[in-house]
């Protein structure tokens, strides 16, 4: 294994990546988008909740994560 | 197929001109993938089925994972083929437009303010880090038998501040990390570190970053990244791990400077 493949996690993206990213970054344009940005801050926060198991949910650093920014 | 009540569009992302290299053919579920031009930008669009992706499927499905993974693979899959080599600005989760003429009109109100999000990214795509702390030494220290209870408390005490000292350790060498990093980035971002159930990994993670780098620096870039991870391996037990290149998501804000996220509210 290369010095590189080792820094390298798999071919396979996360889905909490993917969701940080899409819902948490990128451009927001226009006001006929349908979800308000509190909306999306819901789905957001819900969806981090439905990928964890209830138990192990740091609701703290979930609420942080959504009101970031 | 426009504003017939038809299908709703959704947007993936804007490029720059007329073209955007070679265009996906397809997006979520499997629908042609096209261009609507505003000015000197093109809108890099789907026209969607209402009952499977309009607002009401949205604020119905949004929190479900089985819905939303395939729309987020499905989006985020025509960025990633754009940004191999065009300028790509990712539009953000969810960009759903009832007709084109409103989409137009949307993106002629934001088109000088795309134009210079766009000139930042330019030639510049995104890498994440994250580091893991990877073999966490949770052994106690061989010590000789506590003579009292005074001196078991003092032995404890010890212990606990080595804990403490070396978790500071740990957190400096990250930081280490991402200040190594942002040296050869345009731009860097700092997110919260993901909870160990979201992740995945039973890791605790210490850093989350993103950093903008140009496209003809990225081999230096992962260069640093490999003496880092040697550097933090051998120090702390800690693992650097790089996943790119992305389109740029956390740089789409015009600004030269770190942006420090995850401080809290």
């Amino acid at each position: 294994m290369t010095d590189l493949e080792r820094i390298s996690g798999g071919d396979d993206i996360a889905l909490v990546d993917l969701v940080d990213r899409l819902i948490g970054g990128g451009v927001v344009v226009g006001g006929d988008i349908v979800l308000s940005l509190a909306g999306v801050d819901l789905v957001y926060l819900g969806l981090r909740l439905v990928l964890a198991p209830a138990h192990e949910v740091d609701v703290a650093a979930l609420g942080n994560s959504v009101s970031r920014r | 197929m426009t504003s017939n009540g038809d299908s709703v569009l959704h947007a993936y992302g804007v490029v720059e001109g007329a073209g955007a290299g070679d265009l996906p053919l397809t997006g979520i579920g499997q629908t042609p993938v096209r261009l609507v031009e505003v000015g000197d930008l093109s809108i890099i669009v789907g026209d969607l089925p209402p009952s499977e992706y309009g607002e009401a499927a949205w604020a119905e499905h949004a929190q479900d994972p089985a819905w939303l993974e395939p729309v987020a693979r499905g989006h985020h899959d025509v960025l990633q083929t754009l940004v191999e080599d065009a300028d790509v600005l990712p539009l953000r989760l969810p960009g759903i437009y009832p007709d084109e003429q409103t989409l137009s009109d949307a993106f002629t109100s934001a088109h000088d303010d795309l134009i210079e999000r766009l000139c930042f990214v330019s030639g510049h795509r995104e890498w994440s880090v994250h580091v893991f702390l990877e073999s966490e030494d949770t052994g106690e220290p061989e010590t000789a038998t506590p003579a009292s209870g005074r001196d078991y408390l003092l032995m404890r005490k010890q212990q606990v501040e080595q804990k403490g000292s070396s978790q500071q350790e740990r957190q400096v060498l990250a930081i280490e990390v991402y200040e190594g990093l942002n040296r050869t980035s345009r731009a860097s971002v700092v997110n919260l570190v993901q909870d160990r159930a979201l992740s995945g990994r039973t890791e605790p993670m210490l850093l989350n970053s993103a950093h903008l780098v140009a496209r003809d620096e990225e081999q230096d870039f992962l260069a640093v990244a490999v003496d880092l991870d040697h550097y933090v391996g051998a120090t702390g037990g800690l693992r650097v791990e790089v996943s790119g290149p992305w389109p740029p998501y956390n740089f789409t804000h015009v600004s030269d400077e770190p942006r420090m996220d995850g401080g809290g509210p």
